[in-house]
């Protein structure tokens, strides 16, 4: 059974009927556990069953961080007894006295039984910090059950893992924050023209402590994954700095206003616009003559704007033939409204419908993202996720630059895509 | 303490237990779930799912939907993917939150078998035991809604129980077994490189060869319902020749045989993980040594002196004594001495995919010594 659906007779926002949902054996995208060993120094404690357990203490496992992991498990007795706060507090107790040092943040994952039972958090939460006053207990979740009606377990995260910062003196910095990726002065114009203007660009990668209690000097925070947006917003509202975010857009249009609006927040002068245009311009045509007609997938894992860059693509002559998503993100109901009147034959391809357990390409396609790799079997693709830390021109132009290294490139997909956290120690 | 986990992980949760059990039989297994019991599966517990597709699914289930009791939207994606795929049988696996709401799966298996005319059955796990639970609820399940067809074997029978990647990983394991028990006719292998038409010719089979205390309780099934007997044992170096005289004396008595447990318990040599298995890796290396376990269908299978703990300071003192330990290298954060590693996937995962032995070839054991 073909699952794709060509785009004009796709609607907006689900595409795609989803019921029973297939998992692929691609994990690069960051989960909780990735995301919260970001807050330098800090331990997380999982309070679950055995089998959701398993899937986060593994992450630490094969990201060398078991030191900084304690797994709690909840039996039956633990709940028809009804003392589910009496074994968190007596169990995180335990283990945080286990510990040679007390951790400066101790990130508490309780789960979607706690919430469904009730559990009374607020009183776990005052009884663990009355215990350990040098330690910031971050209430964080873990309750996939909510996602699809509400925030999904790391947009939550990407909020609370900021709770130990506090407001401070604010200086030349700005912050960039709600992604796993880095933005660098080759790949983004944020970092470039920041840069360019005496401004410290704050990043979490590497951080210390101390580094991270100052994300709290920075005086604007910047935001360019979606699932970000909610965390990083609250957090600027609490640190009284203002916020942005700035969409990772492929088209020159979208590319100027937003560098506008950036370059109009911090009181710095706009770039040379049509400069960069002529330069991408330049890689297009460039890129163009390397793969000619090669046929393209896109996925939404490389980039939150798959629909927008096989827009631009498409623009420019690609043979972008398919893009892999289940929905269709708020932000790209225009790329997606024109795409469905001018290339309406540009298929669009579900990811986690049943049906795609047996759906396997030929390995003709470029891919750009993981997800489509694997759905395509093909050894040339671009992997990365979450935009890889392209913004704007630089952007556009790294993107360019690394379909034309995936079409020269072989590598194997089924080495590749199925480990997690795409740029974190990986053990395997 | 009992529940935390301060050094070690858990071993395989029971839902990815049941996947694994029946990955290969062409049937549609349905993890009522919202997320996350599929990639936690196929991310660490499961090396077949990049090469070999297979239909685990899970339900995807909101919020709303557990609150409100809605089965019907539950049913009715699984009559569409039934009808879009064809399985051979539906199987249900219960998750924490339809635990708790005591979801109707018996009668959600009615009405899919009802609408499809296919055989449905449920898996009572709830994500709060491990995978040796997980295996043997649905070897057993699948077993009481088998259909078994009478076979004349060509010679002596024996089926092989409690065979999944997450006890015996290495690709070549069946191949292995068939050889080693080249002087019966192996009808089935539960459940791995078998088809569910081999498993139906099942109830042929003179003895039972359990290898993995997963095993047991489907043993312990066809020894009530079909007079089966069976041999508790893994062939693992020259325990196979107990093995092989075991077989014969539960063929010639019609008694299940249970060779694993005659040496002494000492603290010196120290093995660790299923039971089944340690044993028989101890009977072929030691005149006495110490099993230690925490998995829950190995409880039965251990002597006095034995350890089946969870505990990581009771684990942690037991392995205080030992001058040789065998186990997952993830153990070694409890002891200083050094564990002659026997990765193991239930526990450590794909960490030491690429260094995994296959402990049915005799030549490793040298290295076990």
């Amino acid at each position: 059974m073909k699952m794709s659906l060509p785009i004009s007779e796709a609607n907006y926002p689900n595409p795609f009927t989803i019921g029973l949902e297939f998992n692929p054996p691609v994990h690069e995208t960051w989960n909780i556990v990735h995301i919260g060993m970001q807050v330098p120094k800090s331990i997380q404690i999982y309070i679950c069953a055995d089998n959701c357990l398993r899937g986060v203490v593994m992450t630490a496992a094969e990201m060398n961080a078991m030191d900084r992991f304690i797994g709690i498990t909840i039996e039956e007795r633990d709940i028809f007894d009804g003392h589910l706060e009496e074994q968190m507090i007596e169990t995180i107790t335990y283990a945080l006295n286990k510990r040679s040092s007390l951790p400066p943040v101790a990130i508490i994952f309780p789960v979607c039984l706690h919430k469904f039972l009730s559990v009374d958090l607020d009183y776990v939460y005052k009884k663990l910090r009355a215990t350990f006053p040098t330690v910031v207990f971050v209430e964080a979740f873990m309750d996939p059950l909510s996602q699809k009606e509400g925030l999904a377990p790391d947009q939550r995260l990407r909020k609370v893992m900021y709770d130990s910062i506090q407001p401070l003196a604010q200086d030349d910095s700005i912050a960039l924050l709600g992604s796993e990726v880095t933005h660098t002065y080759e790949t983004s114009d944020l970092v470039a023209m920041a840069i360019d203007h005496h401004l410290k660009v704050r990043q979490l990668k590497d951080m210390d402590y101390q580094d991270f209690l100052n994300l709290g000097r920075a005086q604007m925070h910047i935001c360019t994954y979606p699932a970000g947006d909610y965390g990083i917003q609250a957090l600027s509202k609490r640190l009284h700095a203002s916020y942005l975010y700035l969409s990772p857009c492929f088209d020159y249009k979208s590319i100027q206003e937003e560098l506008d609006l950036f370059c109009d927040k911090l009181h710095i002068s706009h770039l040379d616009h049509q400069a960069r245009e002529e330069a991408c311009d330049e890689a297009f045509s460039h890129l163009k003559d390397i793969i000619g007609q090669k046929a393209i997938a896109i996925d939404f894992v490389a980039t939150p704007r798959p629909l927008n860059l096989a827009r631009v693509l498409l623009e420019h002559g690609f043979n972008v033939t398919s893009v892999y998503l289940d929905t269709i993100f708020p932000e790209e109901k225009e790329d997606f409204l024109f795409l469905q009147k001018q290339f309406p034959a540009l298929k669009l391809i579900p990811t986690i419908h049943a049906n795609m357990r047996f759906e396997m390409g030929e390995g003709e396609c470029l891919a750009i993202g993981p997800k489509a790799a694997y759905f395509e079997n093909t050894r040339h693709f671009v992997n990365i996720i979450e935009g890889g830390g392209f913004f704007g021109y630089r952007g556009l132009i790294s993107m360019l630059k690394a379909i034309e290294e995936a079409y020269y490139a072989s590598k194997d997909p089924a080495l590749i895509v199925p480990q997690k956290g795409l740029g974190c120690e990986c053990l395997l | 303490m009992r529940c935390v986990y301060n050094r070690l992980p858990v071993y395989t949760g029971d839902i990815s237990g049941v996947a694994s059990a029946l990955y290969e039989l062409g049937g549609l297994i349905v993890i009522h779930d919202p997320s996350g019991c599929n990639s936690t599966y196929n991310t660490h517990d499961e090396v077949r799912w990049y090469q070999e597709a297979s239909r685990i699914y899970i339900s995807g289930l909101k919020e709303s939907d557990a609150i409100m009791g809605n089965d019907g939207k539950f049913i009715d994606d699984i009559v569409q993917v039934a009808l879009d795929q064809h399985p051979k049988f539906i199987a249900l696996a219960n998750s924490p939150i339809p635990y708790l709401n005591a979801t109707d799966f018996s009668a959600i298996c009615k009405k899919l078998e009802e609408t499809l005319d296919i055989p449905a059955f449920y898996i009572p796990t709830n994500a709060m035991h491990d995978y040796t639970h997980g295996i043997a609820l649905a070897f057993k399940a699948l077993a009481s809604h088998l259909s078994f067809e009478d076979y004349v074997p060509t010679k002596k029978a024996i089926n092989i129980l409690g065979v999944t990647p997450l006890d015996y990983t290495p690709s070549d394991t069946t191949a292995l077994f068939k050889d080693i028990f080249h002087d019966y006719e192996v009808l089935s292998i539960w459940a791995r490189d078998t088809s569910l038409k081999e498993l139906q010719r099942s109830t042929s089979a003179n003895v039972n060869i359990v290898v993995s205390s997963s095993g047991l309780r489907l043993a312990q099934y066809f020894e009530r319902t079909y007079h089966i007997p069976y041999v508790l044992g893994s062939p693992i170096g020259d325990f196979k020749y107990k093995i092989f005289k075991a077989i014969e004396e539960a063929i010639s008595t019609g008694k299940s045989q249970n060779p694993l447990l005659h040496k002494e318990v000492s603290d010196e040599h120290i093995i660790i993980g299923d039971a089944i298995i340690s044993h028989s890796l101890g009977n072929a290396l030691y005149t006495s040594y110490k099993m230690i376990t925490p998995l829950e269908e190995s409880k039965r299978i251990i002597r006095t002196g034995d350890l089946v703990s969870k505990d990581e300071e009771e684990m942690e003192q037991a392995l205080s004594e030992a001058q040789t330990i065998i186990g997952d290298p993830m153990y070694q954060v409890l002891t200083s001495t050094p564990i002659t590693p026997l990765p193991h996937l239930a526990f450590s995962g794909r960490l030491y995919l690429k260094s995994m032995p296959n402990i049915l070839k005799g030549g490793i054991l040298d290295e076990f010594k």
